[in-house]
């Protein structure tokens, strides 16, 4: 299964090709060879996707070798993919929904001068999250991992003259990197247990090597959990991501949405057998990602800015993601990763269809009203909500249902009930957003357009087909991906297929999966979603935005002073020390050197105040001399 | 006998230096084209040198070796092994991109300018090749005194003192290496070999100095060198030298001076005194640990260009140190790679830096503004350079990172731990270089800016490929430096009664006997003194 090298490789050349010879042939080329690596990586991966099922069960985990990449001492680390049914449904969700989205950027940045960099860097993510997830070692992973954060940087500070775009592309690089220090130090800790960070060796020898609980595998398991938490913006970690919007939309739909920010969650399924050794860990996992789940649904609430309400969606959802892996629920987590981006890029997709039509404007009290002139933006826009919010039959509600129940089974009521308490504030932020944008209007906006994001021309009109048809391929895929794991017949068509990945390296904790009562669970979660979506109507129907300022409301709309915290305790000292440095530098340090060479210079001059030429000084000089000889002499 | 490859690469320099000394110093077209005629002639043979070189082999290869001063036992002796032959081909590799982008830096005394590059070359590349002490200590010093001429005579504002305090600063480290040097020799006389300043017949034997002798040794040498890398604190000579000299100049002191004092440690330091190396390497480790984070969160601060890279510079040679200390083949390997890394990424921001101070004179980084608007080219490969500066992986930065780092996690836990945060203090501090200059508002003063000329992607591009082939296919680097690493590090661990233990933070990890390459054996750096078998072709 060689040939699947072709799946990172051939967006790779397209970078290659647009980012060195881009502006030569024209938009049409620059379109061209960038959606059509994609989609021809999304061909070679249905075709991996055929041979390992033609596999048996226990054969489907097949090891691709390049070459050695790197050894040094007793190191070696090869240039390993993996190919296994984690990996291809990966590669299938990310080059999928990137060629979607590749597609739909074609008109969305077809009055951009920078067409051809926008497609390189485009590629250039592609290419890299491939190598995150076809990965066969975690230093490999690793190559993956920094360059989908590189391309998160180039993209979120896209338009980089906007000093807020230029500085939330290097506040998502520095936090996800302060992550990634633990990511690395996991790997220094991997090669200490089993001398190589090779999943198929980790996964196989992790019982061997690890004590079930013991220092070794917590420590490992949450290094890698802080990666984790960098990348998929988790607490307290999360803050880059709602400044990512600045972005353009469709890498908010791609990047900060579909893949990059669910690479956390796969890290851990792939190294899930680790995981297992560490219960410890994994409840971090878990309780991290519950508590991140309603704190980003309550931000959502009084955000004003439409993709940064989506963006704290994201922040919550993923929670529900880690939720999901943290109780051992592998096939529920990878479940909800592929729903969601199904669902969050729509959602993302239609939120750029409405700025298209607004001239790039994201703030919703401008906004009013807009199903009457983007009706099928209307349309696929609320398919996204309602899968967002749990209802049937909506991929998010199989999706969401399966980790609930999940939760709810690893015998943690209070995370089942965390969890549906978000889910019902899910349902109200989402409404309140579908209210404000596309019913209730309010007198006088939306008439001057804004600036930058899209070009805007008069009056609200829909996107042009080439923006359309992706975003209803969404819509389609949200209706009906629920199939992928409809969870009255546990387990699901992908649950099932991902077993032979998943359950290496042990069986995940008892009752993670299936069971009884399960309708009477379904049917909270779909009672608390109804009820989440009338309380948002109500509430939002009359179109006002009226700013409270009580307590409750200040506290949502700064998250919680989480980010504040942030700054005084680690920002704001470190700045601190850093001016200190520069200060000590010069005057401690260079100042004791310049002291020293002062001080030679000074002795210097003194001694030459001895040569002053005067024959009696030389003399009496002399004088002293021969009696201090003398004197010495005779004494001893 | 007949002069060898290594001679001829200290010759061609200087026969181009003689040819440009004796022309007319108006004919400066007819002098630059002599000089990077000199200079690439060296390169090929360097590179010839450097693919010829087989690897696996521990002792020295292309050996030459002639009496110079047979009374005190000076020889005219010269050799690459592991350590060297890739530091060899990158000052090689260098010098031609430095001159080339000198064009637009130096327009006066174009000739003695030319004349001085050329010997600080041979200066150089004769400290890299050098296997006996004083001839180390002759081309030690030969690459100073040029150095001093170019930061003097064509620096910018602020160069007498720079200069000055540069060479009080290196002088103090040499006159103590001189005198350990003359120490060694003395000391020598009671040993076998006799009286010599041949280093391989040296270390066929222990030095025999124990205790308080060897530590003097160690520090008169370990000084001279790290003045020279420089570590913390004995760095404040290099933002004053770094941000006065002319770019170009700082790219061959900051891409391969630099180089010289770490190599100095690996060739002098470890092997002669391998227990003070020992013993003083939890305190190296730590200075390399402050250096990291302390250069890095300077850098940070800084406004000026030059100095915010001059203290990123000195950063990343605290990588260097730490991996070097970590008496660990893995982080040793890493060290060596990382010297060419470094050389390679932080030689090409400052050919970069200098390519942008002469097109707008502006040294601070908040005279600019937006221009990867207006020059994208330029600011493509400046994003490429500084991606290899901040270690992503696929750019050879994060080979000789992670290697060291890895190796020094199975050594010296807490120091990794404290300086994998210099990852994050690295993207600090280049981002808002980037953030400053390339990124933000357009400003209209800067519009017309010009973007790369052929001449200028001639010069740019080697070093991107360079940096991707080091981060993607870097095994014919470790190859070469692999032998000789083990039977260094072998010497380190196993020359005196200090039983070897297997504790952490003990002697250095010793090799798994019978992993490749063979010939690990304790005395293989000594005996390979022999082993050439290319030498004579």
């Amino acid at each position: 299964m060689t040939y699947a090298v072709w799946i990172p490789l051939l967006p790779l050349l397209g970078w290659v090709a647009n980012g060195v010879a881009g502006g030569r042939w024209g938009r049409r080329g620059v379109a061209v060879v960038a959606c059509g690596t994609v989609v021809a990586a999304f061909a070679v991966g249905l075709a991996v996707l055929a041979s390992l099922s033609s596999l048996p069960a226990g054969a489907r985990h097949v090891e691709v070798d390049l070459y050695r990449w790197m050894a040094a001492g007793p190191i070696t680390v090869p240039l390993r993919l993996l190919v296994d049914p984690l990996s291809a449904v990966m590669v299938l969700v990310v080059t999928g929904v990137g060629a979607l989205i590749h597609i739909y950027s074609v008109g969305y940045m077809a009055d951009d001068d920078a067409f051809a960099r926008y497609f390189a860097y485009l590629n250039l993510f592609t290419a890299s999250m491939l190598t995150l997830v076809l990965a066969g070692n975690l230093v490999v992973m690793f190559i993956g991992w920094e360059g989908v954060g590189l391309c998160s940087y180039l993209l979120i500070a896209f338009w980089f003259t906007r000093p807020a775009a230029a500085a939330a592309g290097v506040k998502a690089f520095i936090v996800t990197r302060l992550g990634d220090v633990g990511f690395l130090l996991g790997i220094f800790l991997a090669f200490g247990v089993w001398g190589t960070a090779d999943f198929g060796v980790m996964t196989r020898d992790a019982a061997a090597h690890l004590p079930l609980g013991g220092a070794a595998a917590t420590a490992l398991c949450l290094l890698l959990f802080l990666g984790a938490c960098g990348k998929s913006a988790q607490l307290p970690l999360y803050m880059w991501l709602p400044d990512a919007m600045e972005g353009p939309t469709p890498v908010s739909a791609l990047i900060h949405a579909a893949t990059m920010v669910t690479a956390g969650v796969f890290m851990i399924v792939r190294m899930h057998a680790v995981y297992l050794r560490a219960p410890l860990a994994m409840d971090v996992v878990a309780v991290t990602g519950a508590v991140t789940a309603i704190f980003a649904a309550a931000s959502a609430l009084v955000e004003p800015d439409l993709k940064r309400v989506l963006a704290y969606s994201t922040i919550s959802q993923l929670g529900y993601m880690f939720l999901a892996v943290g109780v051992g629920a592998w096939g529920a987590g990878i479940f909800h990763l592929t729903s969601h981006a199904f669902f969050k890029a729509l959602l993302f997709l239609a939120a750029g269809s409405v700025m298209h039509a607004l001239g790039g404007t994201t703030d919703m009290r401008r906004m009013g009203g807009l199903a009457r002139s983007l009706p099928w933006t209307a349309a696929t826009f609320g398919a996204g909500a309602l899968a967002l919010a749990g209802i049937p039959p909506f991929v998010g509600f199989f999706s969401k249902d399966q980790i609930l129940s999940a939760g709810f089974r690893h015998h943690d009521v209070i995370l089942w009930i965390i969890g549906l308490a978000a889910a019902g504030l899910t349902a109200v932020y989402i409404v309140r957003a579908f209210v404000l944008t596309f019913l209730t209007a309010a007198p006088g906006v939306m008439r001057t357009p804004g600036n930058g994001d899209a070009g805007g021309h008069g009056a609200p009109h829909e996107a042009p087909p080439i923006m359309g048809i992706p975003t209803l391929v969404l819509a389609v895929l949200t209706l009906v991906g629920g199939a992928l794991g409809v969870s009255f017949v546990h387990p699901g068509v992908l649950a099932r297929f991902l077993l032979p990945a998943v359950t290496e390296g042990g069986p995940a904790p008892a009752g993670s999966e299936a069971g009884a009562g399960e309708g009477v669970l379904v049917s909270v979660s779909v009672a608390v979603a109804l009820a989440g979506i009338l309380a948002g109507w109500l509430i939002y129907r009359t179109g006002t935005l009226r700013g409270r300022s009580d307590a409750v409301r200040a506290l949502l709309s700064r998250q919680f002073y989480v980010e504040d915290f942030f700054n005084t305790l680690v920002t704001t000292p470190g700045r601190g020390l850093a001016w200190a440095f520069d200060l000590f530098d010069r005057d401690g340090v260079d100042g004791a050197v310049m002291a020293i060479g002062r001080m030679i210079g000074r002795g210097g001059g003194w001694l030459r105040r001895v040569q002053s030429g005067y024959l009696r000084q030389y003399a009496a000089i002399l004088l002293i001399g021969v009696i201090v000889l003398l004197a010495y002499w005779v004494s001893r | 006998m007949t002069p060898g490859p290594l001679t001829l690469l200290l010759a061609i320099p200087l026969a181009g230096a003689a040819a440009a000394a004796a022309m007319d110093a108006r004919e400066e077209r007819r002098l630059r084209a002599i000089g990077l005629v000199a200079m690439l002639l060296t390169f090929l043979l360097a590179a010839w040198v450097w693919l010829r070189f087989a690897p696996g082999v521990a002792g020295l290869q292309f050996e030459e070796r002639a009496p110079w001063v047979p009374a005190v036992g000076m020889t005219y002796h010269l050799g690459v092994d592991g350590l060297s032959v890739s530091l060899t081909a990158l000052v090689a590799f260098l010098f031609p991109i430095a001159l080339g982008a000198s064009a637009g830096q130096i327009h006066d005394r174009v000739k003695p300018f030319v004349v001085t590059l050329l010997l600080l070359e041979t200066g150089l590349l004769g400290t890299f090749l050098a296997q006996d002490l004083v001839l180390f200590y002759v081309f030690w010093e030969a690459m100073l005194v040029p150095m001093y001429f170019l930061i003097a005579l064509w620096g910018g504002p602020g160069r007498m003192r720079a200069a000055i305090k540069f060479f009080l600063y290196t002088m103090a480290g040499s006159v103590l290496m001189l005198l350990a040097i003359i120490a060694v020799y003395l000391n020598a006389a009671r040993l076998p070999g006799g009286s010599t300043f041949d280093l391989p017949v040296l270390l066929t034997h222990p030095l025999g100095v124990t205790g308080s002798t060897e530590t003097l040794l160690f520090l008169a040498f370990a000084v001279a060198f790290a003045i020279k890398m420089p570590v913390w604190p004995l760095h404040t000579w290099l933002p004053d030298a770094y941000a006065a000299c002319p770019p170009v100049v700082t790219v061959l002191l900051a891409g391969l001076m630099a180089k010289a004092g770490a190599y100095g440690l690996l060739r002098f330091c470890l092997p002669l005194f391998p227990d003070a190396s020992r013993a003083f390497g939890p305190l190296l480790s730590g200075l390399a640990v402050v250096g990291i984070l302390y250069g890095g969160a300077i850098a940070w601060t800084q406004r000026d260009m030059r100095r915010l890279l001059a203290y990123g510079s000195m950063s990343h040679m605290g990588f260097i140190l730490l991996g070097i200390f970590a008496l660990d083949a893995t982080a040793v390997q890493g060290s060596l790679i990382q010297m060419i890394n470094h050389g390679i990424s932080t030689g090409a921001l400052f050919v970069l830096a200098g390519l942008l101070l002469d097109r707008t004179g502006r040294a601070r980084t908040d005279e600019y503004g937006g221009i990867a608007s207006l020059v994208p080219a330029f600011s493509a490969v400046t994003l490429i350079v500084v991606m290899s500066s901040l270690a992503l992986p696929a750019t050879n930065g994060f080979i000789g990172e992670f290697l060291i780092l890895l190796g020094t996690f199975e050594t010296r836990p807490a120091a990794a731990v404290i300086a994998t945060l210099g990852v994050v203090v690295a993207v600090a501090y280049l981002l808002a270089f980037v953030g400053r200059v390339f990124h933000g508002p357009v400003r209209e003063d800067l519009r017309g800016l010009a973007d790369l000329t052929p001449r200028e992607r001639a010069l740019v591009v080697p070093l991107v490929l360079v940096i991707f082939w080091t981060g993607l296919y870097p095994q014919p680097l470790l190859d070469r430096s692999a032998a000789t690493v083990n039977a260094l590090l072998n010497r380190v661990a196993g020359t005196t009664a200090v039983q070897p233990q297997a504790s952490r933070g003990g002697p250095p990890r010793a090799v798994t006997p019978g992993s490749p390459p063979a010939g690990a054996s304790p005395t293989a750096f000594a005996a390979g003194q022999g082993g050439t078998p290319r030498k004579g072709r």
